[in-house]
């Protein structure tokens, strides 16, 4: 009953915020799509849970992905696309290509399974970087439930997570496989978000998160509320949107094509030095 | 003039909070903090990376535009467990907006890590494994080279066991 006087009470609050009149404004929350029905079927705490899981452990629910999506921050005036294919079964593999839709500037980035590269072709040069071997994902971890993952400090304040590790190096396109901050950042506290509904995005079944935001999103990028659509079957971020005060998007992760388990261009993962590029030599280490 | 910080704050705590708690999740026992600017521990840098006088403990870092030459280092010890720490980074500036940051460990690339998106404050990243009495650098760099006006910030690192 609590629970449901709760649910209430903010789906209540989203309406009012998505009637507000916007100046510039570019998106609200539908708030058609937010309806009470589905949402209190969907709401329990295992669906949230369930929900979750599948996001913290997305990577080891796909074994190839390629796609596209587009990333926007207003408060740092940031805006780009993104390219990107990965490869998690056998030898984990990643590229990804992002182009700023502001400048028009490009940059590569490539895992192989051993070292990480970088191509910068604005300025025609690139880095090779090793990647550490010697340590690997905690065993522990793996395929852990989210919120086994929170750690305390010594007020039992939820003061972080166990993060597992990015066997494929994904860069750019983690934003939208295993975007590990969304997960544990946006969703920590179950009380301050809700399941409002089911959608078909890109052809996948989604389900569809809306809640509120910590001040720690507020302070850095001015975002109060967010709305997320997560693949229902493998937890990957199909969408996310953060939203300020008035009910415009201050930031977005928006997949614009996304294909799972079907063919790569391994080439992409060969870390092959451009031509008539300079090389940015690694710097030794400071004495210590 | 600039307040000194503390750089090495090793913080014990009880594991005892954890049956009081609704979610299952693990209490800490150790934290082990590194800042910028540390006074115990040794800090570097390499290009141009600019004080600022706010962050944990009172200030932190920039480095202005990308650029993946540009490193800032933290280097030090620990002598409490050996195996795997959760490391977080302290980022609490606005003009942290490298989406693109990599974090290495004795020269070699550890994650990636979007400071863009990071909240303000505490951000847990990755499990590092640390063997006691061994000295290890980590290093931050931008990354970001669709965007050269994108700024990435240090701050304090940390690792909670």
């Amino acid at each position: 009953m609590k629970k449901n006087k709760r649910l209430l009470t903010y789906l209540c609050a989203t309406r009012v915020l998505a009637g507000a009149t916007l100046i510039g404004a570019t998106t609200v929350i539908p708030k058609e799509k937010i309806e009470v029905s589905a949402a209190s079927e969907t709401n329990s705490e295992i669906q949230k849970e369930d929900i979750q899981n599948k996001m913290a452990n997305s990577i080891d629910n796909f074994s190839y992905a390629k796609g596209s999506y587009r990333y926007f921050a207003e408060f740092s005036n940031t805006d780009y696309t993104v390219d990107f294919q990965v490869r998690l079964k056998g030898q984990p593999a990643s590229y990804s290509k992002s182009h700023n839709l502001k400048t028009g500037t490009e940059f590569e980035n490539k895992f192989d399974g051993n070292n990480v590269m970088g191509i910068l072709h604005a300025d025609k040069t690139y880095y090779i970087n090793s990647v550490d071997k010697e340590n690997p994902e905690d065993p522990a971890v793996k395929g852990k439930l989210a919120k086994q993952r929170y750690i305390k400090d010594s007020k039992g304040n939820i003061n972080g997570a166990v993060y597992r590790h990015d066997p494929a190096f994904m860069g750019m396109a983690s934003e939208i496989l295993f975007n590990q901050n969304i997960i544990f950042g946006f969703l920590q506290d179950y009380s301050k978000w809700d399941i409002v509904g089911h959608e078909d995005y890109l052809g996948y079944d989604s389900t569809v998160l809306a809640g509120q935001l910590s001040e720690g999103y507020k302070i850095k990028q001015g975002a109060t509320t967010f709305k997320m659509w997560v693949d229902s079957k493998t937890g990957i971020l199909l969408k996310s949107e953060a939203y300020n005060e008035n009910n415009e998007v201050v930031f977005s992760i928006t997949c614009t094509d996304l294909k799972l388990n079907g063919t790569l261009d391994d080439n992409k993962f060969k870390l092959e030095k451009p031509v008539n590029y300079k090389e940015l030599e690694s710097k030794p280490l400071p004495k210590q | 003039m600039r307040i000194k910080k503390l750089v090495l704050g090793i913080l014990l705590t009880s594991g005892l909070l954890l049956s009081s708690t609704a979610f299952s999740t693990s209490a800490f026992a150790d934290s082990v903090v590194v800042d910028n600017d540390s006074k115990t521990y040794t800090n570097a840098h390499d290009g141009s990376w600019t004080p600022l006088s706010s962050g944990n403990y009172g200030d932190s870092e920039i480095h202005y535009n990308n650029d993946p030459n540009a490193y800032y280092y933290w280097i030090f010890s620990q002598s409490l467990h050996t195996g795997y720490w959760q490391m977080k980074v302290y980022l609490s500036n606005s003009a942290f907006t490298n989406t693109l940051t990599e974090y290495d460990k004795n020269g070699s690339a550890q994650f990636y890590y979007n400071q863009n998106s990071a909240p303000y404050g505490w951000s847990p990243t990755n499990s590092e494994y640390l063997s006691t009495g061994t000295k290890y650098t980590f290093a931050v760099r931008g990354m970001a080279a669709n965007d050269y006006s994108q700024d990435t910030g240090a701050d304090s690192i940390g690792f909670d066991w």
